[in-house]
C-alpha cells in the first residue's frame, strides 16, 4: 500500500491548483463545514468526530521513506480538522514513528494524545507510560487506556494517582473485536472511567445492546475502533459495489469511507471513531466523514440493511 | 477465557503490513550487500561437505551455525524486532540452534550411514530450493530487490538447514535439530498467509515433503536398530 501520489492525482492536484483563483475552496481547505465534534463527559470538552488509530499503519521500524510517508498521512490528518491519536505499545514501532512525524510536523496545540498500557506487570503502569511518552516525544497523554483489560486492577489504580497527579487528563479501558463485553460492562458499571475503547462498527453493532447504553448513562467516552472492521469490510465494498445514491443525497456520503464512519458517529453514544491508513487519499475519504450531514435514525437503519443485503 | 482466547485470529498477531515487511527484506539485502556472495559460498561448502565423509559432516554444521547466528543477530534481532515485539524470541531461538549445530558437530555423532534414497532426494531437493530461494522468492512482488538469500533472510536459511539435516541425521538427533527450523517454517508461513504473499505455500510444500522425509528418515533408523539388535 503506496502511500506515494499517483499520476492522476498529481495531475489532478496541478489541475486543482491552476483553477484555484476561480474557484471557492474545497470545505476540507477553506473551513466551510464545520468540524464535528462531540463532548467528552467527563470534562465538556469537544473532540472531533474522527480521529487516527495507528495498529499496523505506524508501524514501519527505522526506514526513512516508509516514516516520511507517514508523516504525510498525519499532515493530512492534521490538515482535515483531526486531534485525537490513538496508539499502544503492542503496535511495534508505531509510537516511534508518530513521535518521530509530530516532531517534523511540530506538534499541534491541540493535538489529543491517547495511549495504552499494555503489560501484565501491574506495577510497571508508570513506567510504560513514561516510556510511551518518550517515543511520542509529548509532555503528556492525555489518554491512557488498560489495553484490552491486561491486569486492569493494578494499572486502573495507578493510572488514578497518575491523574490525581495531573500526569494524564483521563483514563480508560479498551477491547476489540466484541471480546470480553461482559467484563467491559462489569468495570463500566463498578469503576470511575473518562473513556471505553471498543468495536463498533456496521457489522458489528452488539456494544448498540448494553455498553453504549451504560456509557450513556455513566457518562463515559466511547472510542469506536476497528471501523472498517480491520480492513476487510471497506475492501470489499469498494471492489464489488458502488455507494448507494440515496447516501450521497441525504448524509453526503461520496466514499465508502464516509458512510462506513458516518453510520457510527451518527450512534449518538459515540464519541469518536479511529480509522487508521497509510494513504493519503485514504485519509482524506476518512476526513470526510469529520463534515457535514449524519445519518438520522431511520436512515442509519437503511444503512445497516443495505450493508446487510450486500 | 477460551472463548475469548478463540476470538483471536492469526491477523491480530501480525503487526505490521505487507509493505513493511517486504520493504524490511529489501533493506536488508541493501545493507548486507555484498555478505551474500561469503553466504553462498559457506552454503555451497555446507552442501558439499554434507555429502562427504564424517569428519567433513561436522565442518556443514559449524557453517550451518555460522548462518543461523548472523541470521539470528542481522535479521531478527536489528531488523525484524523493530516491528514484531516477538522476533526478540525468535532471535534467540535462532541463536540456541546455532549453539545445537555447534554442540553436535563437536560431539561428533556417529558415523551415520547415508541416507536411504527418498530421503537424500528430498534433502537435496529442499537444500537447491533455499538456494534458488533469490529467483522465485520475488515473484508477485514490486521489486527484485525484496527477493531473500540462505544467510541473510530467515526463510531460505531455515529451509537450507532442515534439507542439509536430513542429509546428516536420522532418529531423534535429525527431530532434535530440525525442531527450531520447522517451527520457524510454520511461524513465517502463517505470517506470509495472513500478509497475502503467495510464498506461504513454497514453505507449506516443503514442510510436507520434509515431513515424509524425516518420517521416512526416522523408520529406517528405527529398522537399523532393531536389525543391530538382533544380529547380537
Amino acid at each position: 500500500m503506496s502511500t506515494q501520489l499517483t499520476r492522476r492525482q498529481t495531475i489532478r492536484l496541478l489541475s486543482g491548483t491552476l483553477a484555484l483563483p476561480f474557484l471557492t475552496p474545497p470545505p476540507a481547505l477553506g473551513n466551510a463545514s464545520p468540524v464535528r465534534v462531540r463532548p467528552v463527559p467527563a470534562s465538556g470538552e469537544s473532540l472531533p468526530v474522527i480521529g487516527m488509530g495507528t495498529w499496523r499503519t505506524f508501524n514501519v521500524g527505522s526506514d526513512p521513506g516508509l516514516r516520511q510517508a507517514r508523516t504525510q498521512v498525519l499532515a493530512t490528518f492534521f490538515e482535515r480538522g483531526g486531534r485525537v491519536i490513538d496508539c499502544s505499545p503492542m503496535y511495534g514501532s508505531s509510537a516511534d514513528v508518530l513521535g518521530d512525524a509530530l516532531n517534523r510536523l511540530s506538534v499541534p496545540s491541540d493535538l489529543f494524545a491517547a495511549e495504552k498500557v499494555w503489560t501484565g506487570d501491574g506495577s510497571a503502569t508508570a513506567e510504560q507510560v513514561t516510556e510511551q511518552r518518550q517515543e511520542w516525544d509529548i509532555e503528556r497523554f492525555d489518554l491512557m487506556q488498560i489495553h484490552n483489560l491486561l491486569s486492569w486492577r493494578e494499572h486502573l489504580r495507578n493510572l488514578r494517582d497518575m491523574k490525581e497527579s495531573g500526569k494524564i487528563r483521563y483514563i480508560g479501558i479498551t477491547t476489540s473485536h466484541g471480546r470480553r463485553h461482559g467484563d467491559l460492562e462489569q468495570i463500566m458499571a463498578s469503576e470511575p472511567l473518562d473513556f471505553v475503547q471498543l468495536t463498533y462498527n456496521i457489522t458489528h453493532r452488539e456494544a448498540e445492546q448494553r455498553l453504549l447504553p451504560l456509557a450513556q448513562d455513566k457518562g463515559i467516552a466511547v472510542i469506536a475502533n476497528r471501523p472498517f472492521d480491520g480492513g476487510y469490510l471497506i475492501k470489499r465494498l469498494k471492489r464489488d459495489y458502488q455507494v448507494p445514491d440515496w447516501a450521497a443525497q441525504e448524509c453526503d456520503c461520496q466514499s465508502w469511507a464516509e458512510f462506513l464512519l458516518k453510520f457510527i458517529v451518527s450512534q449518538p453514544s459515540i464519541t469518536c471513531a479511529i480509522p487508521a491508513t497509510t494513504r493519503i487519499s485514504h485519509m482524506q475519504e476518512n476526513m470526510d466523514a469529520i463534515r457535514g450531514e449524519l445519518p438520522d435514525a431511520q436512515l442509519r437503519r437503511r444503512m445497516a440493511r443495505h450493508i446487510e443485503s450486500l | 477465557m477460551i472463548a475469548s482466547l478463540t476470538s483471536y485470529s492469526l491477523q491480530d498477531f501480525i503487526p505490521f503490513t505487507a509493505e513493511v515487511y517486504l520493504r524490511m527484506l529489501e533493506r536488508m539485502n541493501e545493507n548486507d550487500w555484498p555478505l551474500h556472495v561469503l553466504m553462498y559460498a559457506l552454503t555451497l561448502f555446507s552442501v558439499i561437505q554434507a555429502l562427504g565423509t564424517h569428519r567433513h559432516r561436522t565442518f556443514a554444521m559449524l557453517s550451518l551455525s555460522l548462518i543461523w547466528l548472523w541470521v539470528a543477530v542481522s535479521f531478527l534481532y536489528q531488523s525484524y524486532a523493530q516491528i514484531n515485539w516477538a522476533a526478540t524470541w525468535f532471535a534467540a531461538a535462532f541463536g540456541f540452534e546455532a549453539l545445537l549445530l555447534v554442540w553436535m558437530a563437536i560431539r561428533s555423532p556417529e558415523a551415520a550411514s547415508s541416507p536411504p534414497r527418498f530421503v537424500r532426494t528430498i534433502a537435496l531437493l529442499i537444500a537447491a530450493l533455499a538456494m534458488a530461494w533469490p529467483v522465485f522468492s520475488p515473484v508477485g512482488r514490486s521489486s527484485w530487490a525484496q527477493c531473500e538469500s540462505v544467510g541473510i533472510h530467515a526463510d531460505p536459511s531455515a529451509v537450507l538447514t532442515l534439507g542439509i539435516l536430513l542429509l546428516l541425521f536420522s532418529g531423534w538427533r535429525l527431530w532434535l535439530l530440525t525442531l527450531i527450523p520447522i517451527l520457524w517454517c510454520i511461524v513465517s508461513m502463517l505470517t506470509l498467509k495472513v500478509l497475502g504473499l503467495d510464498q506461504f505455500m513454497v514453505l507449506m510444500g516443503i514442510l510436507v515433503i520434509g515431513f515424509a522425509a524425516m518420517i521416512r528418515a526416522s523408520r529406517v533408523s528405527q529398522d537399523c536398530i532393531r536389525n543391530t539388535r538382533e544380529s547380537r
